[in-house]
């Protein structure tokens, strides 16, 4: 099919936020197809307002917002059987330094399990402005939540992260 | 003075949320409250775990999305839509005649500055002297703020709802000047306006108000329920 010059458009300005969308979509889910799924969902229902006349003035808050929308929508379908983190979900790398690798490895698998034991909303709250590098003002915006609530909401999520590998890392010593 | 709320001072310290006056207080408050410096600390390192999630999405992935958005359909042209482009291509043509017979358009300065605020480049940092309802429908008050922008002092409430809709009502009390282009109601003595991807709703009653929102219905909604309209 040949592409029109809306499709080039949106591929050339939203496709950069593909990384910024992966890592939200990450964060309703531990399984990497469903991640990808959900990915996928967010383009598509990204593409339609956009052919439709509907540009937005900075393309990052506004698509990290379709992409909430999509997974709050898979969170509702799927919170009576939400899965639990597992460790195995390593990205496959080049790199020689085989054991440097592996332990940045199991510190991003131990960081994303932590991240996914938090309260939803902190979740989203970390993954954006931690993860994604929003400020409190624009992720107040996406997520439509009061600035201090946001803010209250990190700062919590930040502790209990701290907590979980401190807890982590003292059942480590101890085995 | 404000009650001593370590969890109400950290993220915002961390974060860089803070005035330059605050901070500085903050600083000298922490190096003598053991409460305050374990709670940063400990939001710094849970921050740090954070990042260390942070992931590449992998490379099929950016094909796949790409093979899958070449080859969506544009939606069908809806009926009033076909004379549209012809229609845009004559009011550019009658935009570019006015502009070249009158010099180039812009904004009075309070409106651009509004504009950028509203866009997120943020202009009023002080703390607003009083406050909007929370809720306004389905909109929800993220922040309330305040500054100063060519010489007018401003209050500005920012709203948002969870479909990602935006509007800001920013109160002064002067009148606003109008937007270029603007359309004045003179039976109500307010104005609209669309500018910089952004829909403007102007009244001088009660108070100056000048509501901006991202969707012309939000904004609508939103001066409704203040009742500005």
């Amino acid at each position: 099919m040949k592409r029109s010059h809306d499709h080039e458009d949106f591929i050339k300005v939203a496709l950069p936020c593909l990384d910024l969308v992966y890592n939200l979509a990450r964060r309703f889910t531990n399984d990497r197809y469903i991640t990808e799924d959900l990915v996928q969902e967010t383009y598509m229902k990204a593409f339609e307002p956009w052919v439709d006349g509907r540009k937005p003035h900075d393309i990052k808050p506004w698509i990290a917002t379709v992409c909430l929308n999509v997974g709050r929508s898979y969170l509702r379908r799927a919170s009576t059987r939400r899965e639990r983190p597992t460790d195995e979900f390593f990205e496959t790398t080049d790199r020689t330094d085989v054991e440097d690798e592996a332990i940045t490895n199991v510190a991003a698998a131990a960081a994303r399990s932590a991240l996914l034991d938090l309260p939803d909303e902190q979740r989203i709250a970390i993954t954006l402005m931690d993860i994604n590098g929003f400020t409190a003002r624009e992720t107040a915006r996406i997520m439509g939540t009061p600035r201090g609530t946001v803010l209250s909401r990190v700062h919590r999520g930040r502790k209990s992260l701290a907590s979980a590998i401190e807890r982590r890392a003292h059942d480590h010593e101890k085995t | 003075m404000r009650r001593h709320e370590p969890e109400h001072d950290a993220a915002p310290y961390l974060d860089c949320e803070m005035s330059k006056h605050q901070k500085e207080r903050f600083e000298s408050h922490i190096v003598d409250c053991e409460e305050c410096w374990q709670e940063v600390n400990a939001a710094r390192r849970g921050r740090t775990v954070a990042e260390a999630g942070r992931e590449m999405a992998p490379l099929e992935l950016r094909e796949r999305i790409r093979a899958t958005i070449s080859s969506l359909p544009l939606p069908r042209m809806r009926p009033w839509k076909i004379g549209l482009p012809a229609m845009a291509l004559l009011l550019m043509i009658a935009m570019a005649t006015v502009f070249a017979t009158s010099g180039r358009h812009s904004q009075p300065q309070a409106i651009d500055i509004v504009l950028a605020d509203f866009h997120g480049d943020e202009k009023f940092t002080a703390p607003a002297p009083d406050s909007l309802p929370d809720r306004l429908g389905e909109l929800t008050l993220i922040s309330a703020r305040s500054g100063e922008a060519a010489g007018m002092q401003l209050a500005v409430f920012e709203y948002a709802d969870e479909a990602g809709h935006q509007v800001a009502v920013y109160r002064s009390d002067e009148s606003f000047p109008a937007a270029d282009g603007a359309n004045h109601d003179d039976l109500t003595g307010t104005w609209t306006a669309l500018a910089d991807g952004a829909v403007l709703y102007c009244t001088d009653k009660p108070v100056p108000y000048l509501v901006v929102g991202d969707d012309a219905r939000e904004v609508d909604l939103a001066a409704e329920a203040l009742g500005l309209r």
